[in-house]
C-alpha cells in the first residue's frame, strides 16, 4: 500500500518502457501509474524520447565495407604462428584451386578408365572373331559394329555367329529365334545364352547381365558398351582436358 | 528487415570461419547499415563512423573464430563496433569542454528555419512513423554526443538498435541493472536536452 503512493523513478519507468521488469514489479508499479498523473506525464515524456530516438532515420552508407580479398592475410596472422604468416595467405583460395584440379584430375583419370575398358570390351568382341574369322574379319567387325543396339537386323545375326570361340552348334540355337523380332533382341538371348555358356569353357561371358541396352553375353553387345565407353571416356578426357589448359 | 538474421547466416559464417572472404562480405553487405548506423548515431562524424566501421568489420573477420554462436551475430557485431567507437571517441576527443562549448554555439542557433521545416512535417500521427527535420535530427545527435560515453552507448544499443538488456549488458561487460541505470540516465538526459530544443520538435510533442 505504502508502496504505491511512492512514484516511481525514471528508471524504474524506463525499465517499465521496455518491459525489462518482472511480472511483480510490472504489476505493482502499473497499479500506481494508474493513479498518479505525475508518473503517467513523465512515463509519457520518456516514451517520446524513445520514440525520437526510433524515428532517427539510418544515415545514409558512404560507401560499402565489403573487405578486399587480399584480407586473408590478416587472419593468417590472427590465428597465430606469425612466422607463417607470409605462406598461409593464399592458403584460403589456393587450397579450392588445388581441390578444382584434384577433381579436374579424377575426372580425367576415370575417364581414360572408361575409354580403356571400352577398348578391352571392343578387343574382346573383336579379337575372338579375329583370331576365328580368319580373312573375313573386316566384314565380321563392320557387321558386329552395326548390328549393336536394337537396330540389327535379324540377317547379321547368323552371320556373326559362327565367328564366336563357342561351339557354333551350342549358341546358334540359342540366338536364331531371339534375332528374328529386333526388339526383343536385347533381352531373350540372355536368358537363353546362359544356358548354354555354362556348359562350355567360357565364364567370363557366361552371366553377363544386359547392360544398358547392350546384352554383354554377345560380342555385339560388348562391341557396343565397348565403344560407347570408348567415345565416352575420350569425350570426359578432351573436356577436363581443356579446362586444365584454361586454368593454368 | 535489418534486424532479421540473413537466411543462410549461419551457413556464412561457417564459411566466414574458414576464411572464405566472399562469404564473410555477404555478411557485411547485410550488416553494414545496422553497423554503420551505430557508429554514426554514438560518434556523430560520417567520416569517423566510416573509418570505425571499416575497422569493425576487418576485427569482425579476423575474430570471427571466437563468434560460438550464444548471443546473436548481430549484437556480436554491434559489441565490436561500439567499442572501436568508444576507443576511438576516447582517444581522438579527450577534452569534454570541447564538446560542450560546440553545444552551447549549437544551442545559440536561430530555430526559423527549424519552425518553417516543421510546419510541414507530419508528425502528430504515430510518433514512431513520423518524419523527423533535419534540425531535429541534428539536435538528438548533438543531444546523444553530449551523454556520457557508457549512457549513450547504452542509449544507442537500446533505442536505435533493439537490443535487449541482457545483449546490452553482454556487449559493455556490465550487469543488466547497470545497463537499466545507464539507459534511464541516458534517457533522461536526452529528454532534458531536447527540452531546450522544444520549438524543433513535433507540435504537442512535448517532453513536459
Amino acid at each position: 500500500m505504502a508502496q504505491e503512493n511512492q512514484h516511481l523513478t525514471t528508471e524504474q519507468l524506463s525499465a517499465l518502457l521496455d518491459g525489462e521488469v518482472s511480472a511483480e514489479e510490472k504489476t505493482r508499479w502499473e497499479a500506481h501509474l494508474t493513479t498518479c498523473q505525475r508518473c503517467q506525464q513523465e512515463l509519457a515524456s520518456l516514451r517520446r524520447t524513445v520514440a525520437l530516438l526510433r524515428a532517427l532515420p539510418q544515415p545514409a552508407l558512404p560507401r560499402s565495407f565489403e573487405l578486399p580479398l587480399e584480407v586473408a592475410e590478416p587472419v593468417a596472422l590472427f590465428a597465430g604462428t606469425r612466422q607463417a604468416a607470409a605462406p598461409t595467405p593464399l592458403r584460403a583460395p589456393e587450397r579450392r584451386r588445388q581441390d578444382r584440379s584434384y577433381l579436374r584430375f579424377a575426372f580425367r583419370t576415370l575417364s581414360t578408365i572408361a575409354a580403356m575398358i571400352g577398348i578391352v570390351f571392343v578387343l574382346s568382341a573383336i579379337v575372338p572373331a579375329l583370331t576365328r574369322g580368319g580373312t573375313s574379319n573386316s566384314a565380321a567387325s563392320t557387321s558386329a559394329s552395326s548390328s549393336y543396339g536394337s537396330s540389327a537386323s535379324s540377317g547379321q545375326v547368323p552371320a556373326t555367329t559362327p565367328r564366336i570361340t563357342h561351339p557354333p552348334e551350342v549358341i546358334t540355337p540359342s540366338i536364331r529365334p531371339a534375332a528374328t523380332p529386333a526388339a526383343s533382341q536385347v533381352n531373350k538371348p540372355a536368358e537363353h545364352a546362359t544356358t548354354p555358356n555354362a556348359n562350355n569353357n567360357q565364364p567370363s561371358t557366361g552371366n553377363w547381365p544386359v547392360f544398358l541396352f547392350f546384352n554383354l553375353s554377345t560380342p555385339e553387345g560388348r562391341l557396343g558398351f565397348g565403344i560407347l565407353l570408348f567415345v565416352l571416356g575420350m569425350m570426359g578426357y578432351i573436356i577436363f582436358r581443356r579446362k586444365r589448359a584454361r586454368a593454368p | 528487415m535489418n534486424k532479421l538474421a540473413l537466411d543462410g547466416e549461419e551457413e556464412l559464417i561457417a564459411r566466414s570461419q574458414r576464411g572464405e572472404v566472399a562469404a564473410f562480405n555477404q555478411l557485411v553487405l547485410h550488416y553494414q547499415p545496422i553497423v554503420y548506423g551505430a557508429a554514426f548515431r554514438l560518434l556523430g562524424d560520417p567520416d569517423t563512423a566510416a573509418d570505425v566501421t571499416q575497422d569493425a568489420f576487418i576485427a569482425a573477420f579476423r575474430g570471427i573464430s571466437s563468434y560460438r554462436g550464444g548471443s546473436s551475430f548481430r549484437a556480436w557485431l554491434l559489441r565490436i563496433a561500439s567499442n572501436m567507437a568508444c576507443d576511438h571517441w576516447r582517444r581522438v576527443r579527450r577534452h569534454p569542454a570541447e564538446s560542450l562549448e560546440f553545444l552551447t554555439e549549437e544551442d545559440e542557433t536561430p530555430s526559423s528555419e527549424a519552425l518553417n521545416a516543421l510546419a510541414d512535417s507530419s508528425a502528430e500521427g504515430n510518433p514512431e512513423e513520423m518524419l523527423l527535420t533535419q534540425e531535429l535530427q541534428s539536435a538528438i545527435q548533438q543531444g546523444l554526443e553530449q551523454l556520457p560515453l557508457d549512457q549513450r552507448v547504452a542509449v544507442v544499443l537500446c533505442d536505435i538498435e533493439g537490443l535487449s538488456y541482457e545483449e546490452i549488458a553482454d556487449s559493455t561487460q556490465t550487469s543488466i541493472g547497470t545497463v537499466r541505470s545507464r539507459i534511464s540516465r541516458g534517457r533522461g538526459r536526452l529528454r532534458a536536452y531536447l527540452k531546450q530544443h522544444a520549438e524543433l520538435l513535433p507540435r504537442n510533442y512535448r517532453l513536459t
